[in-house]
């Protein structure tokens, strides 16, 4: 038999650790049908039965207010999983459970896995698991997900379950209404009995959101006119009576319930209003006057160590690896086999030329990634969020968007994607069209390889300075826009604030390695292709003969054809202008082409020679325009492809990558001219 | 009231929400229901962290602003 879980719970709850604990590396990471949000399945370790395991988005409720909960409801209830695996976090029990009286009345089978035990027992409260399964009628399993416990008990009781689930009633809902509300529940049910059986729902639940006045469910339904107008009756009649809305009624009824529950199987240590260690850490970082320069001291720490000692260290390291060992193994191995010279000059010049100049760079990316898993698992993102609230709103945004913007330092393509938590059309747009221009990992190379080469003094300000450039303009284009294309207000900001943790490790090498994997398979598919393309290109004429100059070659001419547009940014030479075409399919391509084109000829070329060749047609002045360039302009494929998703617009898309490339130009127009006026070079 | 004139550490009663309808849904979802206790943990030049059924909230001064709440 095989079988197929889902796990549901709120945000933070610990559904990530406990899915991952589940399937180990058998997971899948893909997109929901037709939206971004992220997919991820995997198959059950140590059982032989077949189970597979979908991992919902994390959701406070199934009302359909966002595309989360859309997702969620629409899979349990047209793809009917055998069994919903609810994950609750024990410690934050009341609010959790308010997910769980939803989840139970979609007649799928629940199991409750109680997480987070050992905060619980911590603090020294106690939960009564029989009595709470009892009230909730589901059976309940404890399990601390970080600590791998309870995890095979979870799965083993959900077994049995979806097992037993052909021969066993699913449990009607514990979970009763004000007797008024139950009343109308009873009138809708009949009215829609037949309705909710064609799709195979079940009819108390449709019943509750129809007096919730779903639209969604309506939709799906079709219910004729005269239904319809019964079941509006019942909700005027109960608005009013209670003198409120239906659904604050029906949120309000499941919240009593919950408290009895509570009350009954709950044995809270500390009751009353004392302050948690979270709580005091908040004071302090979010503090009316600490609040900002804590925020900046932590950015400029995760600056200082991935661009600092350690970061140098990793990457001395690996140009050694690649940039002698192997290439003088392979180029030594190539001569002795007697390949011919051009693949000699293929493999050496374009596969390590170019792919080689990528791999340096990846240990760094991997210790920023790495940083900002640990920023998020801390807590202190959702914090970050909220301090920034204000003075983003002053840009027409909001908090939210500021964990996009700041997942954009390491990659935006899955900050674009990231921007799905904004509530608001106008919000999201523009922090779309904003995110791009947080420097991400990609563009690191390149100023790393130019901050070396030509600000060896100070190259870490140098570069610090460019990352504070993509902010500055970012802000001053959010400005503009907010006063012309995105005028109104951003929304409310609302944010569940999770308590600090101290993250594992495991978690936090798990993150690192996702995002470090990513990058090495573009290194060795996108990268690779391109370097060989690009080694092509330059090393054969339109009219494919292997030319001396690669002046005359493909690129030559290309890049003859467009630098003009350069050549007011200071960098006008072919070369640069090809490493720019070339940057749009992806900005590491930008160094990849640059060692292609000045490694000509040169066995194990390392960075040094490279460094020469650049200072030869660039200035310090130059190199900083072109760092300034390749930071704003179109970001890359990848980022473009996410950005036509979530915009849903090419017209909007055009328009981002357009603005992108044309501030790009005159920002760089400015270093450039306005820094020869004051008699730099 | 609104919630923005409490003072911070007292406990309050949260006795409706003037936000509009979505937001208003979004904050039933996470507990702000007419009744539930609540109380302001920071404060923030009129932004709120707020503990709603021992969660943590983090609002914006608007939100505040829209809650109404009376003395528990
Ligand atoms: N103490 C404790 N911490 C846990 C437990 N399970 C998860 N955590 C921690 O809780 C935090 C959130 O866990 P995640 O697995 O990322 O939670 P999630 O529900 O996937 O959250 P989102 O990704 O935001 O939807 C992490 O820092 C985990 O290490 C547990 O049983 N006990």
């Amino acid at each position: 038999m095989s079988y197929t879980f889902a796990l549901a719970g709120n945000p933070n709850c610990g559904k990530t650790t406990m899915f991952n604990e589940i399937t180990g590396s058998t997971q899948y990471v893909g997109n929901w049908p037709g939206v971004t949000v992220e997919k991820k399945e995997g198959r059950a370790r140590r059982f032989k039965e077949e189970i597979k395991v979908v991992d919902l988005p994390g959701i406070y409720s199934l009302s359909p207010y966002t595309m989360e909960e859309i997702i969620a409801r629409d899979y349990i209830l047209d793809e009917k999983p055998d069994v919903v695996i609810n994950i609750v976090d024990a410690s934050n029990i009341e609010r959790n459970l308010y997910l769980t009286t939803q989840l139970v009345e979609l007649g799928v089978p629940v199991v409750v896995a109680l997480n987070m035990m050992d905060v619980v027992t911590t603090r020294g409260d106690q939960i009564n698991l029989k009595k709470l399964s009892e009230l909730l009628g589901v059976p309940v399993v404890p399990a601390s997900a970080s600590k791998g416990q309870g995890i095979h008990d979870v799965m083993q009781k959900a077994l049995v379950v979806a097992q037993t689930a052909a021969t066993v009633e699913v449990e009607v809902p514990k979970l009763r209404f004000d007797a008024k509300m139950e009343k109308c529940l009873d009138e809708v049910q009949n009215l829609i009995a037949a309705y909710a059986d064609r799709h195979h729902y079940h009819k108390r639940w449709v019943a509750l959101k129809l007096l919730e006045e779903d639209q969604e469910i309506k939709k799906k339904l079709d219910l004729p006119a005269n239904v319809e107008k019964d079941i509006q009756n019942c909700i005027a009649q109960l608005e009013n009576e209670f003198d409120n809305d239906t659904e604050t009624i029906i949120a309000d009824g499941r919240y009593q319930y919950i408290a009895d529950v509570v009350a009954e199987a709950v044995k809270k240590k500390n009751t009353g209003s004392t302050l948690t260690v979270s709580d005091k850490i908040d004071k302090i970082v979010t503090n009316r006057i600490f609040a900002i320069p804590i925020f900046l001291l932590m950015m400029w720490m995760v600056f200082r160590v991935t661009f600092g000692a350690v970061g140098s260290w990793t990457i001395d390291f690996v140009d050694g690896l690649v940039n002698d060992t192997i290439a003088g193994a392979l180029s030594s191995g190539l001569e002795a086999a007697g390949a011919a010279e051009w693949l000699h000059a293929l493999v050496i010049d374009g596969i390590i030329g170019g792919v080689g100049s990528i791999l340096v760079f990846v240990p760094q990316i991997m210790i920023l990634f790495f940083f900002m898993a640990l920023l998020e698992d801390s807590g202190y993102m959702a914090r970050a969020a909220f301090i920034m609230d204000r003075a983003l709103r002053k840009l027409g945004l909001t908090g939210k968007s500021f964990i996009p913007m700041l997942m954009g330092f390491g990659c935006s393509a899955p900050a674009v994607m990231a921007t799905r938590t904004l509530e608001n059309e106008k919000d999201r747009k523009l922090t779309i069209i904003l995110t791009p221009f947080m420097s991400c990992g990609a563009r690191m190379p390149i100023y790393l390889l130019f901050g070396a080469a030509f600000f060896a003094q100070n190259q870490s300000t140098m570069i610090f300075s460019i990352y504070i450039l993509g902010i500055v303009v970012a802000i001053i284009s959010g400005i503009i826009l907010k006063k012309t294309l995105f005028k109104g207000e951003a929304a409310p900001f609302v944010m569940e604030l999770p308590p600090y943790r101290i993250p594992t490790l495991k978690g936090l090498f798990i993150h690192m390695w996702d995002r470090g994997k990513a990058f090495l398979i573009k290194a060795g598919t996108v990268i690779f292709s391109a370097a060989v393309i690009i080694w092509f290109c330059q090393t054969f004429s339109f009219t494919l003969q292997m030319v001396e100059d690669p002046a005359d070659s493909i690129l030559g001419v290309i890049g003859h054809a467009i630098a003009p547009i350069f050549a007011p940014l200071g960098f006008g030479d072919w070369r640069s202008a090809v490493a720019i075409f070339t940057g749009l399919v992806a900005k590491e391509v930008v160094v990849a082409t640059l060692g292609i084109l000045h490694g000509l000829g040169e066995v194990a070329e390392d960075s040094m020679e490279l460094h020469t060749a650049l200072q030869t047609y660039f200035t310090p002045l130059k190199a900083y325009a072109f760092m300034a360039f390749t930071l704003l302009y179109f970001p890359c494929i990848a980022a473009f492809g996410a950005m036509k998703r979530e915009l849903n617009s090419w017209k909007w898309t055009l328009f981002a990558v357009g603005y992108q490339t044309g501030i790009a130009w005159i920002v760089a127009f400015l270093i450039y001219n306005v820094g020869r006026l004051f008699g730099l070079t | 009231m609104p919630l923005t004139m409490m003072t911070r550490g007292i406990e309050a009663i949260v006795k409706g929400c003037r936000a509009k309808d979505k937001t208003k849904k979004f904050l039933e979802g996470l507990g702000l229901v007419p009744g539930t206790k609540i109380a302001v943990v920071a404060e923030m030049k009129g932004d709120l962290i707020i503990s709603v059924k021992g969660s943590r909230l983090a609002i914006n001064k608007g939100i505040a602003q829209k809650l109404d709440v009376e003395a528990a």
